[in-house]
């Protein structure tokens, strides 16, 4: 058999799978389970299956992966994390789009200590949205950025998925966290950058209206007690990894048990708040590692019958210029991104995007942090990304998937911005990474 | 005999309970160990060998030790794309045709994860790693968590198969 017949069946087994609505970490497993059988001797293969299930998962790499989200956990159940977002709030005033912006601020808040695009996107769309209906803001400047805040949530470390792309692509984990700082900040930026004039340029989009003052001081206090000391542990995590301190799964660590001192600082570590936090992360981490635990037999299965291989060889062997390969890679992140779980994608893609990266000499830091930025993009692109469908289902019944596409499409343009400026200007990823040399 | 099928059930959600809990503190285990080997190194200026690998180990059954539990809460990451825009009955027909070809995939893994665990144990296999473990420790928990996911997915189905009924006003 050639190797693109085997693609078609691994690919299209995989796609049925997933059709008929088998957990995607079973589809993956069954997947694997069939090429086993087939290509490593029949019963001998099913037992090498079991010891590369426990190899995909049983590395220490992937450690900081729970250890962000319970970070996040941990700073959301205790109720310190909205007492940051209150904090924002005073501080943005009459500002044009201030509830657009506060959007950004709050979703980059709970994209840097969640990770997921997708539950920023439903909590402050539930929480924000209503409120800036109230004050007459177009749907285009209440939707939009709050779409456009779950893009952060994989830019700005400490990110998840980072730590799992980073691990799965055989890259360097603290170099790909420090490696996103700067688009991250970028693309955070550029955003309240748009939606600063947009709204001074056209202020019917958001009416400005009166906001009670708070005394500087008691702004300046606030900021002290509560924004301060939560910054200061992304700090510790990303400096220390930066300056080779720690390394990403002990920075992770100390973060995590930081997160718990603070909440118990603040006076909210109760029995409830940890027993829902670490709840919390066990289902999201074991969720995520059960999807893993077909990553090691999955990529070998490929390699073993040449699908890895084949892809290579064709795709540097088109007559083409490498920035065209790389732009249809991210087409395909996309498209792939409109219909499935992004640790799923990462999980498809990887063992066969990396050897490509390696034949055309690409850096697999740069190649990583756009392909997380990819990632995000592929949630908020219509006409298909999931969390579009989640801001339809938190909208008023009389918003349309029209307005919603309309509102995502120049959040869309400003990553497709900041994209292209990571392609043509690598040493945007590569600066800090590079330091670290 | 409904009592009994009851008692059995409530036993099997308290295992699966059991599991979420024990894969919750081994969770808070990995942070503070590896919370312990940072203090060893800059505070007591101190290796603390095997902190890393105990950690993987100790992922492989967080991942096992809660994937039923997960499974229980509907949380594992499906895709709904067809699910969704099937009306309830066929939806479920569904629901319970992936339910038993999760159960077989799981059955498969219990077998051969017992199979493999075995091998390892009897033949005494040890890790050649910093500090040398059973791969017994590693590989255990996953004919375990396989069997329990085996079990899930047998009760998801029936219930899928159950809400099928006839007098089901749904349909």
């Amino acid at each position: 058999m050639e190797w693109w017949a085997y693609m078609l069946f691994f690919f299209g087994g995989l796609t049925a799978l997933l059709l008929i609505g088998l957990p995607v970490a079973f589809a993956f497993t069954l997947v694997n389970l069939i090429g086993v059988y087939l290509f490593w001797g029949g019963a001998i293969g099913l037992q090498q299956l079991v010891l590369s299930i426990d190899s995909s998962i049983s590395t220490f790499v992937l450690v900081p992966v729970p250890m962000f989200i319970l970070m996040g956990a941990v700073m959301f159940h205790s109720g310190v994390a909205y007492r940051m977002i209150d904090v924002l709030d005073e501080w943005l005033g009459r500002i044009a789009g201030r509830l657009s912006l506060l959007a950004v601020g709050a979703g980059a808040l709970f994209a840097t200590l969640t990770g997921v695009a997708m539950g920023s996107v439903a909590m402050l769309g539930s929480t924000l949205v209503p409120d800036m209906e109230k004050r007459g803001y177009s749907k285009s400047m209440s939707f939009g950025p709050i779409l456009a805040s779950g893009s952060l949530a994989i830019m700005i470390p400490p990110t998840a998925l980072g730590v799992i792309l980073a691990s799965l692509g055989k890259i360097s984990v603290g170099k790909l966290l420090v490696g996103i700082v700067v688009p991250g900040l970028l693309l955070a930026g550029v955003y309240a950058a748009y939606i600063v004039i947009r709204c001074t340029l056209q202020p019917s989009l958001a009416p400005a209206y009166d906001v009670a003052p708070t005394p500087l001081g008691r702004r300046i206090a606030d900021t002290f007690r509560y924004v301060a000391p939560l910054v200061a542990v992304i700090v510790i995590v990303i400096g220390t990894i930066f300056l080779g301190i720690a390394t990403p799964t002990e920075a992770a660590a100390v973060g995590a048990l930081l997160c718990f001192l603070l909440a118990l600082a603040y006076g909210k570590l109760t029995w409830r708040v940890t027993r829902e936090a670490v709840g919390a992360t066990t289902s999201i981490a074991v969720m995520v590692l059960v999807i893993l635990t077909g990553s090691a037999a999955f990529s070998q299965v490929l390699a073993f019958t040449g699908v890895t291989a084949g892809i290579t060889n064709l795709v540097v062997g088109l007559p083409v210029h490498p920035m065209v390969i790389l732009i249809l890679m991210q087409v395909v992140l996309v498209f792939l991104g409109m219909f499935i779980e992004q640790t799923s994608i990462v999980l498809v893609t990887i063992p066969i995007y990396m050897p490509i990266v390696n034949a055309l000499g690409w850096d697999p830091v740069w190649f990583g942090a756009i392909m997380l930025l990819n990632l995000e993009l592929a949630t908020i692109s219509p006409p298909f990304g999931l969390s579009l469908f989640v801001m339809k289902g938190i909208a008023s019944p009389d918003t349309t998937m029209g307005d919603i596409y309309r509102a995502a499409l120049p959040f869309v343009g400003l990553n497709l911005l900041v994209m292209a400026l990571m392609i043509f200007f690598p040493g945007l990823v590569l600066w800090l990474p590079g330091l670290m040399d | 005999m409904t009592a009994a099928k009851n008692n059995i059930v409530r036993l099997f959600d308290f295992v699966l309970d059991l599991g979420a809990a024990l894969a919750g503190a081994l969770l808070v285990a990995v942070m503070l160990l590896t919370c312990i080997k940072v203090f060893f190194r800059y505070g007591l200026r101190e290796g603390l060998l095997g902190v890393d690998q105990i950690s993987g180990t100790l992922l492989v059954h967080i991942a096992f030790l809660g994937a039923a539990w997960v499974l229980r809460r509907e949380e594992h990451v499906t895709i709904d794309l067809l699910l969704s825009q099937l009306r309830p009955n066929p939806r479920r027909w569904l629901t319970c045709v992936n339910s038993v070809i999760g159960a077989l995939i799981c059955l498969v893994v219990t077998v051969y994860g017992a199979m493999e665990s075995f091998a390892s144990w009897q033949r005494g296999i040890l890790i050649p790693a910093e500090i040398e473990i059973p791969r017994v420790i590693n590989l255990g928990v996953i004919p375990l968590g396989a069997l329990l996911l085996t079990l899930e997915f047998v009760r998801r189905a029936w219930r899928a198969l159950e809400a099928t009924g006839a007098d089901n006003p749904d349909r």
